[in-house]
């Protein structure tokens, strides 16, 4: 931008709140984390430059974790001998990524991150989840770590024991992820479940409740990356947190009576819409 | 993967680190969650006016963060902390407490495990203070520029 916006200064952080509250509804209902779908959305329809967007993602993205992780260790849904070694993994590469994010051009991260958010479309679309993945036995290190657990699971009324394995191969994986979370300050959950679930033989739950306290250490690391290179913005952060937060608490209230496959089907579709406009945006095709 | 209706299986209790963990990262969150709340009133409010004024904010907001500092003089790294007497930069500090969170945790379990002579444990968050330190102190940024 190199003209001043004639809007009122207020007037976008005040849509800012109005559709991250809503953003903030919908991911719950649709199961989704607020950071992969905030930033294509922001960027890709607001004013504010990707470096903003990113930071602001990571943010969000991180007081969901913050928020969402002592109900989750409590319950040992999120375990920490499984997130630990992962978490060393992914923080420091997503210090990597967030250093490479901030120092490429917007028009290339426009368009990579609107192919990657065209992706994430099609693996939350058709990728498989496992509730209970068979791991007849854990790997070397795993056992070495003791990397097992035992959780109740309410659906079955009954106890469910789980051990993992393929570990190293899915330490390898969570490089990628940390790399991708830092450089596009988008939430991980949506690759953190599958390698955790199907890579590694995590049920379905824990993957889940671990993926969470996963995205807390790792969205730490790029997020204050970014906050020491300038890119964190009050204006654009804080209506984006505080939305997201009471969207979250509404949207607990709305899944009571939603249909969350409908409204899954939205969030895909407004996936699809922000990642191509991104795409777009960044070839200089749709300014 | 074994579903365990009749086996002598008890749901164990969270370890003493997850407890640990959880405990100051509920009580940590509501605190950073209402300094940045009252530090943004006090922000919109104009109570403590803006090293920025907010009125020129769209002006910025489409620069990359490099070109925002240049356009504004504000510092790299931890420089804002001189500046903390303006109302958008006392935001920084609600948000630094969200971002020195699971910091305090990873410090608050180390001790937990070392007693526990959970000694692969021990070395892997101690690695871990070291990464989150490091991109905390700021000194990544001099490393960059």
């Amino acid at each position: 931008m190199t003209a001043a916006d004639p809007t009122a200064w207020w007037v976008w952080p005040t849509v800012l709140f109005l559709v991250t509250t809503m953003l903030g509804i919908v991911t719950v209902v649709g199961g989704l984390g607020g950071g992969t779908i905030f930033v294509p959305l922001v960027s890709g329809f607001f004013p504010f430059h990707l470096d903003f967007v990113r930071a602001a993602g990571l943010m969000v993205a991180l007081s969901g974790a913050l928020s969402a992780g002592p109900d989750l260790l409590k319950k040992n849904l999120a375990d920490l001998r499984l997130a630990l070694p992962v978490a060393l993994v992914t923080s420091a590469s997503a210090i990597v990524g967030a250093k490479i994010g901030l120092a490429l051009p917007t028009q290339p991260l426009q368009i990579a991150l609107g192919g990657i958010v065209i992706a994430i479309m099609f693996v939350m679309l058709f990728a498989r989840r496992a509730d209970f993945p068979e791991v007849s036995a854990g790997d070397r290190l795993s056992r070495a770590l003791g990397i097992t657990g035992v959780y109740h699971e309410a659906s079955l009324g009954r106890l469910v024991e789980w051990r993992v394995h393929r570990t190293w191969a899915a330490l390898a994986l969570f490089v990628l992820i940390g790399l991708m979370a830092g450089m596009f300050g988008i939430g991980a959950g949506w690759a953190n479940v599958p390698v955790l679930n199907l890579v590694m033989g995590a049920p379905l739950k824990v993957a889940a409740g671990t993926s969470v306290f996963l995205l807390a250490t790792t969205d730490t690391a790029a997020a204050w990356v970014y906050f020491h290179e300038g890119a964190v913005l009050p204006m654009i952060v804080v209506p984006s947190v505080m939305g997201m937060m009471i969207g979250a608490r509404i949207g607990v209230r709305v899944l009571a009576v939603a249909r969350p496959r409908s409204i899954r089907v939205v969030v895909v579709g407004v996936l699809l819409f922000a990642g191509v406009r991104l795409f777009l945006k960044g070839l200089g095709l749709w300014n | 993967m074994e579903l365990t209706p009749r086996s002598p299986l008890t749901l164990p209790e969270p370890t003493r680190e997850q407890i640990v963990f959880a405990a100051i990262l509920r009580a940590g969150t509501g605190l950073s969650m209402l300094a940045l709340v009252l530090g943004f009133l006090l922000y919109l409010g104009g109570l403590v006016p803006p090293l920025v004024p907010i009125g020129e904010l769209p002006r910025y907001w489409g620069f990359s963060a490099s070109h925002y500092l240049a356009a504004t003089g504000l510092p790299r790294g931890w420089g804002w902390m001189g500046l903390v007497g303006h109302g958008d930069i006392l935001n920084l500090v609600g948000i630094a407490m969200l971002g020195g969170l699971t910091i305090v945790c990873y410090l608050a379990i180390l001790p937990v495990l070392l007693r526990k002579r959970d000694g692969a444990y021990s070395v892997i968050v101690a690695l871990e203070l070291i990464v989150l330190l490091l991109a905390a102190s700021g000194l990544l940024v001099a490393a960059g520029h």
